[in-house]
């Protein structure tokens, strides 16, 4: 019985034993062997589709795809939307992308970060004056389409799809 | 005699118990004990009553002499046990005052030398106390909390050990193959970690759908006016779409 009394001591000293060390251990291994963030993502692209919204009853081109959004206001105070273009733009944290609208004006994209797959970028559309049309900070997931609507087009309006990924 | 007794008839008064106890416990003085006899020799109903408090109190004393004589065992089996004690602390002063001597082999196993069997002699006379593991013994129960003590600081080393080996193998940067080696060495605990993370993922997504997936975190449209939306992007996508729409008002 005495001996059993020992071992039980000498296993309460070994359970004791490892939380103490514990304490100590994780730090060494953060410091070892510390967890390494994936490089710094310094580009990127916008996929761009760029609409024609008017009332011409045409309803919404096939080649758009489907868009339940076009259905919804306040698109829907538009009844015809015609695919215009689909692009590519590319752009940086060092630099402005940039890409022509049909009605002169310009639309461009700079990153200002990105994290877990999240892209925060300066949006911009000027006006084919050069005037700003409108200049926003969005942060989009990657692949998550938005919306930037409203420049003057013929009898209507721009609307451009735009959704962000890795280059 | 009209103290405390129960009246059983209108108007005459009864031999009270009271009284009747008095007398069975000789606490009455002499005129009283001779009133009390002359009416019990006229009162059957007192004197049958009389005679059932005897017998009341020879059967509570009876039964206390018997528990009388219960104590009296415990305590001299406490006193042949007390004085045994104190011979053994006589003996390694080298005093010699009770002499303690084994007779035979003990009923039980003597194995930490607790359960001896011995014959106390105290002068001439024996008394034959008997010192052995008392039947209450709660030195088992105090063992196996300590052994149970002792598996549970096991578990807990063990435990400690491999836990944080397993969660240090899924989060170092090693080659994929030595990841997939370490993997199904992974503790239970580190399972379940595993598993509360992933539990955690899920209802993180799930608190994302109610989100925007774009956020419009500011916008400027200058001279112009303008709205940010946030429409449903359908039944089969997850959260609503951002649409700023500005009013292009023209140069």
């Amino acid at each position: 019985m005495r001996y059993a009394a020992i071992i039980a001591a000498l296993a309460l000293v070994m359970a004791a034993t490892p939380s103490t060390a514990s304490a100590t251990a994780p730090a060494d291994d953060m410091v070892a062997q510390p967890m390494q963030d994936p490089p710094e993502q310094t580009e990127a692209l916008a996929s761009v589709i760029v609409l024609y919204a008017h009332n011409g009853g045409g309803g919404i081109d096939p080649r758009i795809g489907d868009m339940p959004q076009l259905k919804q206001p306040p698109f829907s105070a538009y009844d015809t939307y015609e695919l215009l273009e689909r692009a590519d733009v590319p752009f940086s944290k060092d630099k402005w992308g940039g890409h022509g609208l049909p009605n002169g004006g310009k639309l461009a994209f700079k990153l200002n970060a990105v994290k877990d797959k999240t892209y925060d970028v300066a949006a911009k559309i000027d006006k084919a004056s050069g005037k700003t049309l409108l200049n926003a900070n969005v942060k989009a997931k990657q692949g998550e389409i938005f919306f930037m609507a409203g420049p003057k087009y013929k009898d209507g309006i721009l609307v451009v799809g735009v959704r962000f990924k890795a280059k | 005699m009209s103290t405390s007794g129960s009246k059983t008839d209108a108007g005459s008064p009864a031999i009270g118990d009271l009284e009747l106890m008095r007398y069975l416990d000789g606490e009455l003085d002499d005129p009283e004990r001779s009133e009390l006899e002359a009416e019990l020799a006229a009162d059957e109903r007192a004197a049958a009553k009389l005679g059932g408090l005897e017998q009341l109190g020879d059967f509570l004393r009876e039964a206390v002499a018997a528990d009388e004589r219960g104590d009296s065992i415990a305590d001299s089996v406490m006193a042949a046990i007390e004085a045994g004690a104190e011979a053994g602390d006589d003996d390694e002063s080298g005093a010699d005052v009770i002499e303690l001597r084994r007779t035979g082999e003990p009923k039980l196993d003597p194995v930490d030398g607790d359960q001896v069997a011995v014959d106390q002699v105290v002068g001439d006379q024996v008394v034959g106390a008997r010192v052995a593991q008392p039947a209450n013994d709660n030195s088992r129960l105090i063992y196996s909390v300590f052994a149970a003590a002792a598996a549970v600081a096991i578990g807990l080393f063990v435990w400690g050990t491999t836990g944080p080996d397993a969660e240090t193998v899924a989060m170092t940067d090693r080659p994929a193959a030595a990841t997939e080696a370490a993997a199904p060495e992974a503790s239970p605990a580190a399972k379940a970690a595993e598993g509360a993370r992933a539990k955690a993922a899920s209802e993180a997504a799930a608190e994302d759908e109610d989100e925007p997936v774009v956020e419009i975190a500011a916008v400027d449209f200058g001279a112009q006016s303008g709205s940010v939306f946030y429409v449903s992007a359908g039944k089969n996508a997850a959260g609503s779409t951002a649409v700023v729409w500005v009013t292009d008002l023209g140069d």
